[in-house]
C-alpha cells in the first residue's frame, strides 16, 4: 500500500464537500488519490470516486458538516486508492480525456467547415454578382469587344517597352563592369579608388542613412 | 486569508542555543540537503531543516513548542552531509538539552545542569548526604570500616565478620527514604516537565488520519509508543545503517536493557524487603512459605547463585559492554561533523560511575578488602543519587520526554501507530 | 601594388587528395595576371621548414613582393608565412573553405576545381591590388591624463606613474579621495577575507601627492579636449585655464549615490526611519547610528536589498513623468545631455548592494552592542572571494540573513519600522518589526547625469549611445574592457560598471596599460584596438568627394572631424580600421592601401559564373565579417560541416565596410544572390566594431529598394547575423538561403551578359 501523504484540511473539506472552485492543492490531492494527472476539468468527477475511498473508510464523515470536518485537524493525512479503485478511477479518466480529444477534433471539424461553409458561400456571392455583371455586359455587347481590345493593346505595348528596357539594360550591364573593376583594367599608377571608369554621380546625396548615391541609379553600372 | 507570520527573532535565543550544542547552527544556508537524508524525517513538514531556519531567525516559540526534535534519534547523517559543516543534529540535540534544562521546575537545577561547573555542587549535595549519615554511623559501630556477623534480625560490629553495606549504611532508615524521597521529587519534577512539555505542544496542528477513525486516547498511544519504540527500538533501529550506527543502536539497546534488569534486580530486593520481610512477616507475623521466599529473595547481600545476583551480574555486564560501545563511538566522532556536548559527556560519566562503582562494590565485599569496599559504595551511592534526582534535568530525561512525545506525536497525527 | 606575385598551392591536409594540382597551377599560369606571377609552383607541405625556405629563395631570385599562399585559412600558421615587411602575403582558404566543407552535388560534377581556381584567381587579383600601406608617424605626447581623483583615479595615476609616465591627476572636488574617502571601512581586500578593512584612501593620497610624475589638480574642471590620442590639446581651469598636452586619458570619474526618488515604494521619504546605505554609511563615518526619527541607537537594523518593489513601479512611473514632461518639453530647448538615470541602476548595483548589506550589518554588530541586524536579500551576490566574507557575517549570531520579497515597509506607531516579506526561508509571509531600515543606494555613473568628456568632436562632447548601458562608459565588458567609443579614452572604476575597491584598483591597472599601449600605438602609426597594431589607414581622394558628411557621421568612434564645407577632417589616431567610413562613402572615394573599393569589386568578378543556371549551377557570393563569421565558417568545415558548392567567401573587415558597389559588381556579373554574413546588431552587439553590422543591414534596405526597382528580386541580397560560436548554425544559414532565395526566384535576370 502506498504511504500517506499529508495535504490541508481545507483542501481535504473542498474534496468531500465541495467549496470553491478547484484550487491547485485540490488538484494535487485528487491527482495523488487517484495515482493520476487530474486537471480542473476532470476534477468533479476524481473527486466523487476519491470521496467514495473516504467515506468507506470514515463513515462518519458522511453525516459531519464542513465544519465539523475541518474541526478534525489542522492537516489531513490520507492514502491513495487501493489498486482496483484506482485502475477504475484512471481507467475513467482515460476516457474522459479520450472524449475530450475527440471532441477537440469534432469542434475543430466543425469550425472548419463553417469556415468553408462562409467561403463557399462569399464565393457565390461573388459569382452571383459577376453572373448579373456578364449578362449586364452581354446586354450591351459590342462595347465589352472594343474595351478588352483596347486593354490588348495597351498591354502588348507596355510589354514591348519593357522587352526595350531589359535589352537596353543587358547591353549596358557589361559597361558596368568597368566601374569597379576600372582601376584593374585601367592604369595601374592611379590610386585604388581612383578609377578611371568611375561613374560621374554626384552633387547632394539623399538624405537617408545608408546607401544615399544609388549605384544603380544610371546607366552606367 | 492572511496568514502572515510576525516574526521577531532573538538573538539571545541564538547564542543560548550556541551555547547549549549548536555552535555551528549559523553556517546553514538552507539546501535541505538534512532533510532529504534524514532516515526517520516525514515527508510532510521535514525537520531539520526547518529547524535550522527557525534558528537561525532566532524563533524561540516555535524551537521550545518543537515535536519533532523527539523524533530525531540523532544519528548524525545530517550532519555528516552538511555541505557547510552547520551539524543539524547537533542543533536537534541542543534543543533537546534545552528541554531538559527548562522544563522541570526548579530550573536552578537545570542551570547547574547545563554546564561542567555545575558538577561539583551536583556530586556535593549526594556527597554530603551520605558522607553524614557515614560520620554518623561511624560514630556508632566505633568504626568508618566496620565488619559485621549476624546477630538475630540485626547485625554486629566483629572483628572477624564480613563486609555488609546495610551496615554502614542502613537501608531502613537512610538509603531507602533518602531515595524514596529521591524518587518522589524526581517524580515531580517530571510530571511538571511533562505538564510544561504538553502545554507547549498544545498549538501544534492536528492531522487527521484518513482510517484511523477517532483520535486514539493518550493512553493507547503510550502503550503504542512502549511496544514499538521502547521495547525494540524500531525508529532508533532505522536511524542509520552504517556501522557507527549499529554499533549506537546496540550499545543503547545493552544499557537499556541492562537498566532494565537492574531495576527488576532493585525491586525484587524492595518488594523482598518491605513486602516480605517487613509487611508479612514482621506485621503479618507470617513464617517460611511463600513470604519466607519472598523475604528471602530481597535479603542482601545474596548469594552468588540466587538468580536475582545472577541478574543483577548480567546486568552490570551489559550495562558496562553497553558503554563501552557507546563511550567508543563519541570518542571516535569527527568534531567538523558532529559534536559531543556536556549533557552527552555528564551522563555517560555517570553511568560509568555507576556500573563501575557498583562492580567495584561487589568484587571489593568479595574479596573483603573494607578499605576500597566502603569508600567504592559510598560513590556508588553518590553516582546513583545523581543520576535519579537530576533525572529531569539530565539527558536521561529523554526516557520520559522522548517517549510522552512519541506518545503524542501518534495522537495528534504527526507519528502513526503500530510499527513504524 | 604588388606587381611580382609568388603563387604557391600546398597539397597536403587532404587538399592534395581533392584536386589535381596541374590545372589550379595552369588557372595561374595560363589566367590574365600571368604576367604578374612568375612563380607558380606546388608543395606537398607548404608549412614545412623547407617548403618556406623555398619561398624565401624564390623571393630573393625573383624579387618577388607579394607570395599568395594556397593552402590553409590565414587564421592559423600565420607566423609561419610572413616574409618580412616588403613582402605581401594573401592567404587562400583551400583547406578549410574549399575542400573540407565541400559538398557535392550530383547534378553538376566537377565542381571542386572550379571552386579551387575561383579561390586561387580572386586571391592573385587580391594581392595584384594590394600596396603596403606607409602610415605617418606622428611625434605624441606622452602624458597621461586621470580624469578623477577618486579610488580608481588615485590607482591610476599611481600605476601609470609606476610605469614611468608623467600624469596630470584631475581631480573636479577640492580634495582627493572621492567616495572612498566617505566610507567607514570596504570589503575584505585581503587574507583570509574576513572582515571589513580600511580603504587605505589616506595612504593613496599620501602616495599620490608626493609622487614628482604626478601633477595634482584639484576643484579642476575638464574644459575641452581636442584633437586625438597621442596628440590631445587639453583645456583645464584650476583657478586659472591651463593647456595641457596629453597622450591618452583615463576616465575614472565614478558615480554618485543614485535618486532616492526610485527608493520611494519602499518607504523613503515618507517613513523617517527609513535612510539610504549611503546615509547610513556616512553616520557610521561620522561615529555614531542613531535613528532620524528620536536620534536613539536602534536595537534593530534591517537591509532591505531585494529592490522589486522599486523596479516593478518603473513602467507606472515612466509613463507619469512622461506625461508630465511632454508640455514642459515643448515649452523649453531639449536638455543639452539627456539623463540617463533610472531605476535599473538599482538592479545593476546589486552585487555592491549585497557587499554592503553585509559590511553595514557588521558595523551594527560592531557598533551597536546587542543589536542585531537583519539582511532580506532577493539573492546574496558574493561572486568570487567575497562567499568568504558572506560566510563570516552568516556566522554572526546577530546577522540574520533571509532571502525574501519584500511587499511592503511600513511605520508602526512607535517610530519602528514593518517590513512585510514574502517566500521567504520559512515558508511563509512574514511581518519583521525594525528601528531602523536601510535601503540600497544605486551605484550611477557620473556619464549617466553629465557627458563629462567635453570632447571637441563633430560628433559631440561625450561617448554615444551610452544609454544602451544606461550612462556606464562601456563599449562591451566582457570583449573589451576599458574600451570606450573614443579611442584614446579609457575608463576604470564605477564609471565603467559598478565594481567593488578591490576591482576598481585592478581596473585602474588595466585602464592605465590600455592607454600606454594607445600612445605607443599612435606614436607608430599603427591601430590600437581591435585590430591591434594595422599599418593601414583610410585614405581620402578629396578632389571627388562631394562634402556628403556621410562618412563622419557614420564612423563608429568619431575619428573623423569635418570643416565648414563639411569635407571630412581625419584622425589617423583616433580610427580604428574598420572601413565603415569607404562602406559609407556614395562616391567611393575612401580606401585602404590593402583593402578598398576596386580590389574587393575585382576579387568578386574573378568568380566564375556559368550562364546556365541548370548545367553550371548557380553562384552566391558570401561577405563574410572577418572577425566573427569566417571563423566561425572555419570551425564549422574543422568540425565537419559541409555546405552548398556555389557560395564563394569573401572576407571583409567588417560589414560596416561592405560597399554598395559590391553587390552591385556581383548582381551585374551575374551572381544569383549575396549573403553578407556578419555580427549581431541591435542593443546586444557582437560588432567589433559595434556599428559596423547595423549600419550593413540598413544600407542593405537602400541596395534592395535599387534592385526591386531594376527587376532583381530585392531578397537576393539578404544580412545574417551569426556569432564566433555559432558554427553549427552556418551550413543552415547557407541551406536557407539556397533553397528560399535561389530556389525560389531561379538564375538573375542578368545571367550572361
Amino acid at each position: 500500500m502506498a504511504e500517506a501523504k499529508v495535504f490541508p484540511m481545507h483542501t481535504f473539506v473542498t474534496c468531500l464537500k465541495g467549496g470553491d472552485a478547484a484550487d491547485s492543492g485540490l488538484l494535487d490531492m485528487l491527482s495523488f488519490l487517484t495515482q493520476s494527472q487530474v486537471d480542473a476539468e476532470f476534477a468533479p468527477i476524481a473527486a466523487a470516486l476519491s470521496k467514495a475511498w473516504i467515506y468507506e473508510q470514515e463513515p462518519q464523515l458522511t453525516k459531519a458538516t464542513s465544519g465539523e470536518v475541518a474541526g478534525l485537524g489542522e492537516k489531513v493525512a490520507v492514502k491513495a486508492l487501493p489498486e482496483a479503485a484506482q485502475a477504475q478511477a484512471q481507467g475513467i479518466l482515460a476516457m474522459m480525456a479520450d472524449l475530450r480529444a475527440q471532441n477537440a477534433a469534432l469542434n475543430d471539424q466543425v469550425a472548419k467547415l463553417t469556415a468553408e461553409k462562409a467561403a463557399i458561400a462569399a464565393d457565390l456571392a461573388g459569382a452571383k454578382g459577376k453572373l448579373k455583371d456578364f449578362e449586364d455586359q452581354a446586354a450591351k455587347g459590342d462595347v465589352k469587344l472594343s474595351v478588352t481590345a483596347s486593354k490588348m493593346d495597351e498591354h502588348i505595348k507596355k510589354l514591348e517597352q519593357l522587352m526595350e528596357e531589359v535589352a537596353k539594360v543587358k547591353a549596358q550591364g557589361v559597361v558596368v563592369a568597368g566601374v569597379a573593376g576600372g582601376g584593374a583594367a585601367a592604369d595601374a599608377g592611379a590610386a585604388g579608388g581612383d578609377a578611371s571608369g568611375a561613374p560621374a554621380v554626384g552633387g547632394e546625396p539623399e538624405a537617408d542613412f545608408g546607401l544615399g548615391s544609388n549605384p544603380f541609379a544610371d546607366a552606367n553600372w | 486569508m492572511s496568514n502572515t507570520v510576525r516574526v521577531q527573532p532573538d538573538l539571545k535565543f541564538v547564542q543560548e542555543l550556541q551555547q547549549v550544542g549548536g555552535e555551528s547552527l549559523k553556517k546553514c544556508y538552507q539546501c535541505a540537503t538534512c532533510s532529504v537524508v534524514c532516515p526517520l524525517s516525514p515527508p510532510d513538514g521535514p525537520y531539520p531543516r526547518k529547524e535550522m531556519v527557525w534558528a537561525q531567525w532566532g524563533l524561540k516559540d516555535r524551537l521550545v513548542n518543537d515535536i519533532d526534535i523527539w523524533l530525531c534519534h540523532n544519528c548524525g547523517t545530517c550532519s555528516d552531509l552538511c555541505p557547510r559543516g552547520a551539524k543539524p543534529g547537533d542543533l536537534l540535540s541542543a534543543l533537546r538539552n534545552m528541554a531538559y534544562r527548562n522544563l522541570a521546575k526548579p530550573s536552578i537545577i537545570g542551570k547547574w545542569m547545563s554546564s561542567a561547573a555545575g558538577f561539583p555542587l551536583l556530586m556535593l549535595i549526594p556527597a554530603v548526604i551520605y558522607g553524614l549519615i557515614w560520620s554518623i554511623m561511624a560514630g556508632k559501630l566505633g568504626t568508618a570500616f566496620p565488619l559485621f556477623v549476624t546477630d538475630g534480625h540485626g547485625l554486629k560490629v566483629a572483628a572477624e565478620g564480613a563486609i555488609i553495606y546495610g551496615g554502614l549504611f542502613p537501608g531502613d532508615y537512610t538509603i531507602d527514604p533518602i531515595f524514596g524521597a529521591v524518587f518522589v521529587f524526581m517524580a515531580l519534577a517530571f510530571a511538571g516537565g511533562i505538564a510544561n512539555m504538553l502545554k507547549g505542544f498544545e498549538t501544534l496542528p492536528k492531522t487527521y488520519i484518513v482510517g484511523r477513525g477517532k483520535e486514539p486516547s493518550f493512553l493507547s498511544c503510550l502503550i503504542d509508543t512502549l511496544k514499538v519504540e521502547v521495547a525494540q527500538h524500531s525508529r532508533f533501529q532505522n536511524c542509520g545503517k552504517e556501522e557507527k550506527d549499529v554499533q549506537r543502536f546496540t550499545g543503547h539497546l545493552f544499557v537499556f536493557y541492562a537498566f532494565i534488569a537492574l531495576m527488576v534486580v532493585t525491586s525484587v530486593v524492595a518488594v523482598g524487603h518491605w513486602f516480605g520481610a517487613f509487611f508479612l512477616q514482621h506485621i503479618l507475623g507470617l513464617e517460611g512459605g511463600l513470604a519466607g521466599l519472598i523475604a528471602w529473595a530481597g535479603h542482601t547481600p545474596m548469594p552468588l547463585w540466587s538468580p536475582v545476583k545472577l541478574l543483577a551480574n548480567a546486568g552490570a555486564v551489559a550495562l558496562v559492554y553497553g558503554l563501552m560501545k557507546l563511550t567508543s563511538r563519541r570518542t571516535a566522532l569527527d568534531s567538523a561533523k558532529s559534536t559531543s556536548n556536556w549533557y552527552d559527556w555528564y551522563l555517560l560519566t555517570v553511568i560509568w560511575g555507576i556500573a563501575l562503582t557498583g562492580i567495584g562494590s561487589e568484587i571489593f565485599r568479595l574479596i573483603g578488602q573494607k578499605m576500597l569496599a566502603y569508600p567504592t559504595y559510598y560513590l556508588h551511592l553518590i553516582f546513583v543519587f545523581m543520576m535519579l534526582a537530576y533525572l529531569p534535568w539530565s539527558k536521561l530525561g529523554h526516557v520520559v520526554y522522548r517517549t510522552v512525545a512519541l506518545a503524542y506525536a501518534r495522537k495528534i497525527g504527526r507519528l502513526p501507530m503500530g510499527e513504524i | 601594388m604588388a606587381e611580382k606575385l609568388g603563387v604557391y598551392i600546398c597539397s597536403g591536409c587532404d587538399i592534395g587528395k581533392a584536386l589535381e594540382m596541374a590545372p589550379l597551377m595552369e588557372a595561374v599560369t595560363k589566367g590574365k595576371l600571368a604576367g604578374n606571377c612568375p612563380v607558380v609552383k606546388q608543395n606537398p607541405v607548404l608549412c614545412s621548414p623547407e617548403a618556406v625556405a623555398e619561398i624565401e629563395a624564390d623571393i630573393a631570385a625573383n624579387g618577388l613582393d607579394g607570395v599568395v599562399v594556397c593552402a590553409c585559412s590565414p587564421r592559423v600558421k600565420w607566423d609561419i608565412f610572413k616574409f618580412g615587411q616588403a613582402v605581401q602575403v594573401e592567404r587562400v582558404n583551400l583547406r578549410e573553405q574549399c575542400v573540407w566543407s565541400f559538398r557535392e552535388d550530383e547534378k553538376v560534377p566537377g565542381l571542386l576545381p572550379l571552386m579551387a581556381k575561383d579561390y586561387i584567381k580572386m586571391g592573385v587579383m587580391k594581392l595584384s591590388k594590394s600596396r603596403i600601406p606607409a602610415p605617418e608617424v606622428p611625434e605624441t605626447f606622452k602624458t597621461i591624463m586621470v580624469l578623477g581623483g577618486g579610488f580608481t583615479g588615485l590607482n591610476a595615476a599611481l600605476e601609470a606613474a609606476k610605469l614611468g609616465r608623467d600624469v596630470v591627476l584631475v581631480e573636479k572636488a577640492a580634495t582627493l579621495g572621492g567616495k572612498a574617502a566617505t566610507m567607514y571601512k570596504t570589503f575584505p581586500m585581503s587574507h583570509p577575507y574576513l572582515k571589513a578593512e580600511d580603504t587605505g584612501v589616506e595612504k593613496l593620497i599620501a602616495e599620490v601627492t608626493s609622487n614628482a610624475k604626478i601633477k595634482v589638480m584639484t576643484s579642476a574642471e575638464l574644459k575641452s579636449v581636442e584633437g586625438a590620442p597621442g596628440q590631445y590639446n587639453v583645456t583645464v581651469s584650476a583657478g586659472g585655464e591651463q593647456k595641457l598636452e596629453i597622450g591618452a586619458i583615463v576616465l575614472a570619474t565614478g558615480w554618485v549615490p543614485g535618486d532616492t526618488g526610485f527608493l520611494a515604494p519602499m518607504g523613503y521619504g515618507s517613513i523617517k526611519n527609513v535612510v539610504t546605505a549611503a546615509e547610513f554609511e556616512a553616520m557610521a563615518k561620522a561615529g555614531s547610528i542613531a535613528r532620524p526619527s528620536d536620534g536613539k541607537a536602534p536595537a534593530s537594523v534591517a537591509f532591505l536589498t531585494d529592490v522589486s518593489l522599486c523596479t516593478k513601479a518603473v513602467p507606472a512611473e515612466e509613463e507619469a513623468v512622461e506625461g508630465e514632461a511632454a508640455p514642459a518639453a515643448e515649452a523649453e530647448e531639449a536638455p543639452a545631455y539627456p539623463d540617463k538615470e533610472n531605476a535599473k541602476h538599482l538592479a545593476y548595483s546589486s552585487e555592491l548592494t549585497s557587499l554592503v548589506a553585509l559590511k553595514q550589518a557588521g558595523y551594527v554588530r560592531e557598533k551597536l552592542g546587542d543589536a542585531v541586524a537583519f539582511v532580506l536579500y532577493d539573492h546574496m551576490m558574493v561572486p568570487g572571494i567575497n562567499e568568504r566574507y558572506y560566510k563570516a557575517a552568516q556566522d554572526d549570531a546577530g546577522v540574520m540573513l533571509s532571502k525574501a520579497t519584500i511587499t511592503k515597509v511600513s511605520e508602526d506607531a512607535d517610530g519602528g519600522v514593518i517590513v512585510a516579506a514574502k517566500d521567504t526561508l520559512l515558508g511563509a509571509d512574514v511581518e519583521i518589526k525594525a528601528d531602523l531600515v536601510v535601503l540600497p543606494t544605486a551605484i550611477v555613473p557620473v556619464t549617466a547625469h553629465d557627458a563629462t568628456m567635453n570632447l571637441s568632436y563633430r560628433q559631440g562632447p561625450g561617448f554615444p549611445e551610452l544609454e544602451l548601458f544606461d550612462g556606464f562608459v562601456d563599449s562591451n565588458y566582457i570583449c573589451f574592457p576599458y574600451e570606450t567609443r573614443r579611442t584614446g579614452v579609457y575608463a576604470a572604476g564605477c564609471v565603467r560598471q559598478p565594481m567593488t575597491l578591490a576591482n576598481a584598483k585592478e581596473d585602474a591597472a588595466g585602464a592605465v596599460l590600455k592607454a600606454v599601449q594607445c600612445i605607443g600605438s599612435a606614436n607608430r602609426g599603427v591601430a590600437v584596438h581591435p585590430r591591434s597594431g594595422d599599418v593601414s589607414y583610410p585614405v581620402f581622394n578629396f578632389q571627388r568627394c562631394t562634402q556628403c558628411k556621410r562618412c563622419t557621421e557614420e564612423c563608429p568612434f568619431g575619428a573623423l572631424d569635418d570643416d565648414e564645407k563639411g569635407t571630412p577632417k581625419p584622425n589617423p589616431t583616433r580610427c580604428r580600421r574598420c572601413g565603415t567610413c569607404m562602406g559609407a562613402c556614395p562616391e567611393r572615394v575612401i580606401s585602404f592601401d590593402n583593402y578598398n573599393i576596386d580590389q574587393i569589386g575585382s576579387m568578386i568578378k574573378e568568380v566564375y559564373v556559368p550562364d546556365d543556371m541548370v548545367a553550371g549551377g548557380p553562384r552566391v557570393i558570401v561577405l563574410a565579417c572577418e572577425n566573427d563569421a569566417y571563423p566561425a565558417l572555419d570551425m564549422a568545415a574543422f568540425r565537419g560541416k559541409s555546405w552548398s558548392p556555389y557560395v564563394r567567401f569573401v572576407p571583409v573587415r567588417c560589414l560596416g565596410s561592405v560597399n554598395a558597389i559590391w553587390v552591385a559588381d556581383a548582381i551585374s556579373k551575374g551572381v544569383d544572390g549575396v549573403i553578407m554574413l556578419g555580427c549581431k546588431y541591435g542593443p546586444d552587439y557582437q560588432c567589433h566594431f559595434v556599428k559596423g553590422s547595423e549600419l550593413c543591414s540598413r544600407r542593405k534596405t537602400n541596395i534592395a529598394e535599387s534592385l526591386g526597382r531594376l527587376g532583381v528580386e530585392a531578397e537576393r541580397v539578404e544580412q545574417y547575423e551569426v556569432s564566433i560560436d555559432e558554427y553549427d548554425k552556418v551550413p543552415a544559414i547557407i541551406e536557407r538561403f539556397m533553397t528560399e532565395v535561389i530556389t525560389k526566384f531561379g538564375p538573375n535576370p542578368f545571367k550572361g551578359y
